[in-house]
């Protein structure tokens, strides 16, 4: 295939799997994500491991390393401090209502896992005594992602992002290959892999859902969709819904940059 | 703002002396621990000094315990960058004294985030 051709497939491919809108120009990618990807899996070209991939009936360890590749990992622990401050100073609160209690939150597209574990070290900081008991849902559209972000082994230059030494050596045990959060803020978490159009329901009874720097990438028929679902997740008219402090949602009530007080109630697609 | 970047890594004083100006600050540097505290004595004021551990002459730890040792500078914020990428280190770092300890490698992203929250922390 041309390369326009291969390109155009990979963007039909992931528009139609998971939503993600990848632009024209951004042909660049094939070389610059998929090069690595198609040798790793033993094709000779982009092309030929393109054509595999996207077959009807690819087997699902080939779909999964287009769908890692393709999507963006950018992500580290503690991302937008602003947001951060504004979960530990003001959202919590408003959440606990003056008793604080176990909570549900929802990491969704967590990418490799700093942001579920972020939650976790922030409730273990800010409610010592009920951070145990919480349950924190991250997933991601890649499994991979999801597979890294539960074996939790993070680089020097991973850590190095977001991370002081007082947070390293309060949260953090030393592990071959690097650094892993301790046995208690891994507990908190359940992982799984999950596509934000899919058919698979999303978790229910979230007192916090967390969905940042994702919605950019969905058309916006798609991203109604994804919000609705977002809102769904939440407990009506008293969870949360957390977006990046310069996104803008349409649906809930905004309490602060980035944060909205879910729809009292969200109608079900037919 | 003024820093002094100590390390007698020619490479990591202009990585880090470049960000730094980059972000606004007034660089000083020194190549190693005693010209370091020289050069903090005779500095008219400094609020931030970013240290290397292991240096001839005076190594970062020591130079973080005798910065702390004078009262002139308690308000100093200090950082540690060093290659021990182990927790013990940074153990060691912060009860000597240090705000916090970047391990080698890093980025210069990560390097002026990290000095970012020490700052807005004092």
């Amino acid at each position: 295939m041309p390369p326009e051709d291969t390109w155009n497939a990979v963007r039909a491919f992931m528009q139609r799997t998971c939503g993600v809108v990848l632009e024209a120009d951004q042909s660049y990618l094939l070389d610059a994500r998929l090069v690595p990807v198609a040798r790793r899996t033993g094709h000779d070209s982009v092309d030929s491991y393109v054509r595999a991939a996207t077959l009807p009936a690819a087997p699902q360890d080939l779909v999964r390393t287009l769908i890692d590749a393709m999507t963006t990992h950018e992500t580290f622990f503690f991302r937008d401090p602003t947001f951060w401050r504004s979960f530990e100073a003001d959202i919590l609160a408003r959440v606990f209502g003056g008793k604080p209690r176990p909570l549900t939150i929802w990491s969704a597209a967590c990418s490799t896992g700093q942001e579920p574990y972020t939650i976790a070290m922030a409730l273990a900081e800010c409610a010592p005594d009920i951070a145990p008991y919480c349950t924190i849902h991250a997933t991601d559209v890649s499994q991979i992602a999801v597979d890294y972000g539960k074996a939790g082994v993070y680089s020097i230059l991973e850590v190095n992002r977001g991370l002081n030494a007082s947070r390293m050596l309060r949260h953090f045990e030393q592990v071959p290959g690097g650094f892993r959060p301790k046995p208690g803020l891994r507990d908190r978490i359940e992982w799984r892999q999950h596509n934000l159009l899919g058919a698979m329901p999303e978790p229910s009874g979230c007192d916090i859902v967390m969905c940042r720097n994702v919605l950019i990438y969905f058309n916006d028929r798609d991203r109604k969709e994804v919000i609705q679902r977002l809102h769904r997740a939440a407990k009506p008219g008293s969870g949360f819904v957390g977006v990046g402090s310069t996104e803008i949602l349409t649906m809930g009530t905004s309490v602060t940059p980035g944060w909205y007080v879910a729809a009292s109630s969200v109608t079900r697609a037919a | 703002m003024i820093a002094l970047v100590v390390d007698d890594s020619a490479v990591i004083r202009h990585i880090a002396n470049k960000a730094l100006r980059a972000a606004g600050w007034e660089v000083q540097v020194a190549a190693d621990g005693a010209a370091g505290l020289a050069a903090l004595e005779s500095m008219p004021a400094c609020d931030l000094l970013l240290t290397d551990w292991h240096m001839p002459v005076l190594d970062g730890i020591d130079l973080v315990r005798k910065v702390r040792s004078h009262e002139r500078f308690s308000a100093l914020r200090i950082v540690m960058v060093s290659s021990d990428a182990v927790l013990e280190s940074l153990e060691a770092a912060l009860a000597a004294g240090a705000n916090d300890f970047v391990m080698k490698p890093f980025t210069t992203e990560s390097l002026t985030e990290r000095i970012d929250e020490v700052m807005r922390a004092s």
